[in-house]
């Protein structure tokens, strides 16, 4: 089950992490910790239901620990989390201003496609909140892009 | 977003925040009770002109509060007016008199507590501390109000623009974009945003079932 689960949400998890850290090494390092909680204390989480939910909130939390521990910068120029080619450089200039709260609520339901109560749930807060967080980060995006 | 998720009702997430609430329905409640109090207190023991005075503390203190009372209880269900939204999105930066009245209000509240405690004669610091204690409250309570407005016209503001209202919700809000084309334009340039960051990196894709 849990080989499955890795395979399924790995690359998502990666992604997350990855542009929530900016930086691939501490991503990687991050998701490996998700995984290898859960291979340890195997039975304590049901992946059936809402796995998503699961893996995103520790992989988050584990952001959080790391983030805390390393205290990342705001904004990286050199940055090996740097989007592929073809992306919007200046969107994800952008978006690595943004607070770590407003990003990682953009992040879960922009680009992960998760819904409000999922990330609700992951983020341990309101549906209100993660609305005013999603708003707040994409209005602050704009007024960066706007010419 | 998640494709086909639920509306969320408006209700739910439209309310006054639960400390505001039940501090002023302690206040004003307790406000009102106290004017009845003077009025019975009045009653039973005063006489001539002190029964008048007795009986107009104890109108003033019960007339505020229950007025009070009414209005904090009547807000507990009010919405947001759909026009109103656009408005409050724009307020996202302390009001002028927050800036300028909180800080030093609450300092010479502060501090003229501190010289009272320290040094007594109360007299001479009371208008100041009054004074200072007003405007800090005014100026508090305003602050708060308005980072409480703004917040609730962003959830409601990305609901929409997500599609996430329920119908009714919905329609109020279509028919004040049709007003307000700048208002629509918002709406587009949030939508807009929100596509590129999904696209960003090819992501909004669900994930392949667990078997």
């Amino acid at each position: 089950m849990i080989h499955e689960t890795f395979h399924c949400w790995r690359p998502r998890l990666l992604r997350f992490c990855e542009q929530l850290l900016r930086n691939r090494h501490d991503a990687e390092e991050v998701v490996q910790d998700v995984f290898t909680k859960l291979v340890a204390q195997e039975g304590r989480y049901d992946l059936t239901k809402e796995p998503g939910v699961l893996l995103f909130r520790i992989a988050r939390n584990r952001c959080i620990d790391r983030r805390r521990k390393k205290s990342v910068p705001t904004v990286t120029t050199t940055d090996p989390a740097a989007p592929p080619s073809g992306v919007d450089q200046d969107l994800a200039e952008a978006l690595a201003t943004l607070p770590f709260a407003e990003r990682e609520a953009l992040l879960l339901t922009a680009v992960e496609g998760l819904g409000y109560r999922e990330v609700a749930a992951i983020l341990h807060c309101s549906l209100g909140s993660v609305a005013a967080m999603r708003c707040a980060a994409i209005e602050k995006l704009r007024r960066r892009l706007q010419p | 977003m998640k494709k086909g998720e639920a509306t969320i009702p408006l209700h739910s997430v439209i309310i006054l925040p639960r400390w505001l609430m039940l501090g002023a329905t302690i206040l004003s409640g307790s406000c009102a009770l106290a004017g009845a109090g003077l009025i019975a207190w009045g009653l039973a023991t005063a006489r001539g002109h002190q029964l008048g005075g007795w009986i107009g503390a104890g109108l003033g203190c019960l007339i505020g509060g229950a007025g009070g009372l009414f209005g904090t209880l009547r807000d507990w269900q009010r919405r947001l007016p759909a026009p109103l939204v656009f408005a409050h999105l724009k307020q996202d930066a302390p009001s002028p008199f927050y800036r300028r009245v909180f800080w030093p209000a609450l300092a010479v509240t502060i501090l003229t507590l501190i010289l009272g405690l320290i040094w007594g004669h109360w007299h001479w610091w009371r208008g100041f501390l009054q004074t200072g204690a007003m405007l800090a409250f005014v100026s508090g309570s305003m602050e708060a109000m308005r980072r409480h407005t703004t917040r609730q016209a962003r959830t409601v503001f990305a609901l929409y623009a997500d599609g996430l209202l329920d119908a009714a919700d919905t329609a109020a809000i279509d028919d004040a974009r049709r007003k307000n084309p700048t208002f629509d334009g918002e709406v587009t340039a949030f939508q807009s945003i929100a596509a590129k960051v999904a696209q960003m990196t090819g992501a909004n894709t669900e994930p392949p079932p667990i078997s």
